[in-house]
Order: C-alpha cells, then structure tokens, then sequence
C-alpha cells in the first residue's frame, strides 16, 4: 500500500537512506495493514524520537495500522509553553 | 542570597530584614506564595493599599546552571481574586541575586502625585521620581540606561499597569537590554501601577561575587546536565533551532490551535506562523534577526528569537508560540510580521500578549472589528494606548470586554484568560486551567509532552495532577519550564544542585514533597480568599461546543477534576 508521509521539523535530518525524502509531503510503500511502528523502522526513526504522530488530521498511537492512502504526519516529542 | 528587601511606598521607608529560618529552603514560586500568604490580607482589593508585590529569584537564581534565573512576582490578582505567581527569564533574578536579595516585597502605596521608580544597588536603596511615567516601555528602559549605564537590570511596568488595566504584566531586561521579558500574566502590571511604582533599577556593581556551598562539584554536575541537555531532541534539536514556535505545528495537528476565539483548533494558515516557517523568516532576512538567542545567561537552549522586518531590522524579540496563538490564529492573522507588530505594542504598553490576544479575539467575535482585520486590532490597541473608553474596557482583559460586549464565548478560567491551548484539544491542560490555583495558565501543569490520546478524557486528571508539582519545583528554583523535558527526569540533579549552591540538602522526592506544600500553601490562600471548587471549571462553551473538524468537547467530569485539589 502507499502512504504519504510528512516528517516535521528535525525529523528530517534524522531519516537516512531516503533518497525522496525531502521537506515536504513523499509517498511511501508499506506492507499492507503495516502500523505506525512498522513504517517508523522502515524509515530508521527510532520510536523513541517521534512524540505524536496524526493520521489523516487525527493523533494516532504507534500500534495504529494504517490503510492505503493514508496520510501520516511524525513530529518529535516536545514539551513547553 | 541572604536578606529580605522591604519597600513601602505609603511610608516611602526600605528595611532589610534576614531571611526567617522558615523561608531558608524556599524561592521563586514558593517563597512568593509563602509570604503573600504570611503577610497579605487574602480578602484585600487586589488593586488597593493591603496587597502587596513580592520578587524573588528561584534557589538556584544567579547560579551558572543553564536556564536556573528566572524571576517570580507573586501578589493577590485582580483579574483571578486569587494568588498569583508569574515568572520569566531576563536578567533582574541574577542581578537580584548578586546582591545577596532573596525576596523583594513592595507594600503600601505611594501618596504622591507623581510615580517613582526604586533604585537598588550593593549599599542604598531609594525611591526616586520617574519623570519616565506614561512612556511605554522602550523609551523608559532607554532612559534608565543612559542613567545608569547597561550594566543594570531593569524591572518596568508600561502605561498599561500605571492606569491599573489588568491585562498589564510586569517586564524585565534581557541580556542585550530589551524590556522584553514579561513577568505577564495575572495583571500584576496593574499592582505595581496602583502603587506608584513605576520601575526597579537593580545595579549589581561592585557587589561580592556569589558564593557557591561547593562550586566544584555544582560545575560538574552541569556538565552532566548541560550533556543530557543537548541530548534531548526538545532541548537540545527543536527549542534551539525553532523556538517555542515549534509548537504551532503540533496543535495545529492535534486540533488545539486556538483559532477565531477558541472557534476551531486549527487554523488553515498554520504553517505560515508555526516554527519551521518562522525560521525560514529569520534566516532568508538576515539582518538583525536571530533564530536562536538566550534570553539569561548561560541558557544552553536558546528557544528565544529576534525577529526582523523585511528590511533586517529588529521588529519584535522575541516572538514566542503564546503571542503567535494568541495574537495570530486566535485573531485569524496568519502573517507573522502583524502578529510581531501586535506583539511590539503590547509589550511597550506593558500589556500580557495572551490576555490582550484573548480580549481581541472575543471583540472580534462579536464584530467590533473583522477576524483577520490586522489594522483593526491595532486600531483596537490604540484605544487602549490613548485610554479612552473603549480602550479601558480592553485594557481590563478578555472576561471584562466579553462582558461589556455580550460574549458567550469568554474564554477564561479565574477571570485570567487562556493560553495558546485549546483545551479541547489538550483535556489535560484544560484540567489544569480548571485546578491550578494560578487560573487558565499553561505554565501551571503541562500535559502536551504525555504521549496520550490528548482527547481521551480517561488519563487527563491523573496527568494533570502530576505535572503541577512538577511546574510548582521549576518555577520555585528558578528554572525555565523548557529544561523541565530533562529536569523532571532528574530531580534528584535538581536537588544535588541545590546544595551545591546554596547548601540545601534536598532530595528528588523531597522536591516533590515540597512543591505539593507550596500548592498548599497557594490552595489556602485562595480558600480564605473566597474561591471554592465552584470556581474550578471552564466556561461552558468549551464543554457544549464541538470543535468542527474532531467533534471533541471538555468532557472530562467534574467530579475527576475536583478530587485533585481534594489531595
């Protein structure tokens, strides 16, 4: 399945080996049914390194499988005012 | 830092006083609260001769650990009714601290016809006339400079707090001199003005180096600290490199931008103010423009800015996520350079960026101007700056304008208007707007960093409850919640710290303990002042209206959300 991923902010410095990944929405091919986890190691983000991920506008958690077409949004974990 | 400074105003007398054995393992946030409790009638008229100003730097203010000198104010509050604390960084805490002050308590009120401002150095302490009174805060920081030279730090109201509005804060100066640092929230710019006072200059020339319990082992204990710092990607990555901007694109994403007064959650003009655009500003303009900058010293965050006009030239510094919600999504302006412009005049007229945004967002939402109408909002300022009718009511912050304008749609807790945080989006914040003795303050207890369905009501009390002693242990050491992602980790560093510096033997789980006294001690001052569990909730707006996109409302029950301040 394809998804579009959006990486945020230093998360895109982080993500190695990804030739297309450049600021900005990309496309993705994932194992169908594949969740958050699963796309974070394909991508080489530790889980650790990413604090809220939104699918589609709406948080999800890292166990959210996703479906074709969806779009997948991954910020790193932030606290503060 | 060894000796209590007492001014009164009505007697234009000063004492120095030691510090009472009670108030020895205290500071910032819970020294404050301690003496307002101690010393101020709780029923007393926020804006009249009984309440008093107390500053003071954290325990570990003026010491070179990184993001440790920041600067609480505490009094009654004439928008909550309640105790209040604000703090910010800058550079007074340091400078107080030098002089060995660990609390500054303003009593009385002046009877002359004309405001002063209260010079402090290593050996006077007098009250002198402000000929300065009336100019905003710039012009006055400018002149105080040329008096005293750049060495000093400077504590400044604006005409705001001298005319008694209560959306004015109180402002202190950064390392390159800039009135910028607002102690904002709770109209405590009002108290000082009601008082006559309208600065505090604090020359630490000359004064004895601070003498640390043992400095060795402090220095290297921040080496760790400094190490786990840089290590953290909020610390040591996005703050850095984004500032507190950085959080736009997140409630934007989890629907808890506010937008069109508290209307939607997010804002279709998000990444034209969020961090990663903000930046691209900076960096494509050059100039006088920094994307990184620290506002005390020895910060290794660095999550402050400069932001600069088109032609490089400093506009506002700096531009923080609280102004750009506030000021930005929350009056549907998505164009950096007007939320920075907004934000200037504020801060020269002295006025808390968050209360003006919300008192503008709710004139918008009942048509006195356009959302989006950037000219009418400075229009809706210079009524405040020329003090007219309209810009008294304005001045008096979002629950008395929405009042005046018939608004349903008053976004407050206590009185104080809320922050940057729809708490639709984030229920755990809105938990502790309801809770926190301090009213609708994000500063108080934040939940965003939990990694949680942040609509699911289930966990929110519980998250709440436990970040509140932890914000009461940073604001009480002086320290910026932004170091909190590795403080709250480490509490025991934070207590090795302490005595290291001040030789307070105090452990992680002694903080702790220490921080929910202090809550006490702020839940009792409100108690006798009157406020009850009745007064902790939200307007119902926000528990009867959908946000559009998610549908979410406040729906975390009231009967959770009471037991907190039952413990």
């Amino acid at each position: 399945m394809l998804i579009k991923l959006r990486l945020h902010e230093v998360l895109n410095d982080k993500v190695s080996g990804c030739a297309s990944c450049v600021k900005g929405d990309f496309e993705y091919q994932l194992p169908t049914g594949a969740a958050v986890s699963c796309l974070l190691k394909e991508i080489g983000l530790k889980s650790s390194s990413v604090g809220l991920v939104i699918v589609n506008g709406r948080q999800a958690a890292k166990d959210y499988r996703l479906k074709n077409g969806d779009r997948v949004e991954l910020f790193a974990p932030l606290s503060g005012g | 830092m060894n000796k209590l400074l007492r001014v009164n105003l009505s007697e234009g007398a000063n004492t120095t006083e030691p510090v009472p054995e009670e108030y020895l393992a205290l500071g910032g946030r819970a020294l404050t609260g301690r003496i307002i409790l101690d010393e101020v009638d709780p029923c007393c008229e926020p804006l009249g001769l009984r309440n008093k100003l107390v500053f003071a730097p954290g325990l570990l203010g003026g010491s070179f650990l990184s993001s440790s000198s920041r600067l609480s104010v505490g009094g009654k509050s004439p928008l909550t009714g309640g105790i209040k604390e604000a703090n910010a960084g800058g550079t007074a805490a340091g400078a107080l601290s030098k002089l060995g002050v660990k609390a500054l308590i303003i009593e009385g009120e002046s009877p002359l016809d004309y405001f002063q401002y209260l010079y402090i150095d290593k050996e006077k302490i007098e009250l002198r006339p402000a000929e300065m009174a009336g100019q905003g805060v710039y012009s006055s920081a400018k002149l105080l400079f040329e008096r005293y030279g750049d060495k000093v730090s400077l504590i400044l109201i604006g005409p705001g707090g001298e005319r008694g509005y209560c959306a004015s804060g109180i402002t202190n100066t950064d390392m390159q001199g800039r009135p910028s640092r607002f102690l904002g929230r709770g109209g405590l710019g009002a108290v000082m003005g009601v008082k006559g006072l309208k600065a505090i200059v604090i020359n630490p020339d000359g004064a004895e180096a601070i003498a640390y319990h043992d400095r060795k082992a402090f220095q290297e204990l921040n080496k760790e600290l400094v190490k786990l710092l840089k290590e953290n990607p909020a610390t040591g990555e996005i703050f850095p490199q984004y500032g507190t901007a950085a959080m736009a694109t997140r409630t934007n994403a989890i629907h808890a931008l506010p937008t069109r007064n508290f209307s939607t959650g997010s804002f279709e003009f998000a990444n034209r103010i969020d961090g990663e655009y903000l930046r691209y500003v900076i960096t494509s303009r050059g100039g006088e423009g920094e994307t990184t900058h620290s506002c005390m010293p020895g910060c290794v965050i660095k999550c402050s800015n400069v932001y600069p006009d088109a032609g490089g030239h400093e506009l506002v510094a700096p531009l923080e996520y609280e102004t750009i919600g506030l000021m930005g999504s929350n009056l549907g302006i998505g164009n950096l350079d007007d939320i920075a412009r907004l934000n200037h005049f504020c801060n020269d007229l002295g006025l808390d960026t968050i209360e003006m945004g919300g008192t503008i967002g709710v004139a918008m939402d009942q048509g006195l101007v356009s959302f989006g109408d950037v000219a009418g909002a400075l229009d809706l300022l210079q009524e405040v700056a020329d003090d007219t009718i309209l810009g008294r009511v304005l001045g008096q912050g979002t629950l008395i304008t929405g009042k005046v304008l018939g608004s349903r749609r008053i976004p407050v807790v206590k009185g104080q208007s809320m922050p940057a945080y729809d708490p639709r989006g984030v229920k755990g914040l809105g938990v502790t707007y309801a809770t926190s003795p301090m009213g609708a303050d994000h500063t108080a207890g934040q939940t965003i960093r939990a990694e949680v369905d942040h609509t699911d009501p289930a966990p929110q009390p519980e998250l709440s409850r436990k970040a509140q002693p932890l914000a009461m242990i940073a604001d009480s050491l002086g320290l910026c919640i932004m170091a909190m992602p590795v403080g709250a980790a480490h509490l025991d560093k934070l207590g090795q710290f302490c005595e290291y510096y001040g030789g307070i033997k105090i452990s992680g789980d002694q903080l702790l303990v220490a921080a929910e006294k202090a809550l006490q001690v702020e839940r009792e001052f409100n108690r006798r002042a009157g406020l009850s569990p009745a007064q902790d909730r939200l307007p119902e707006f926000m528990t009867d209206e959908p946000l559009p996109i998610t549908g979410s409302v406040f729906d975390v029950p009231f009967d959770e959300i009471r037991k907190i301040n039952e413990k």
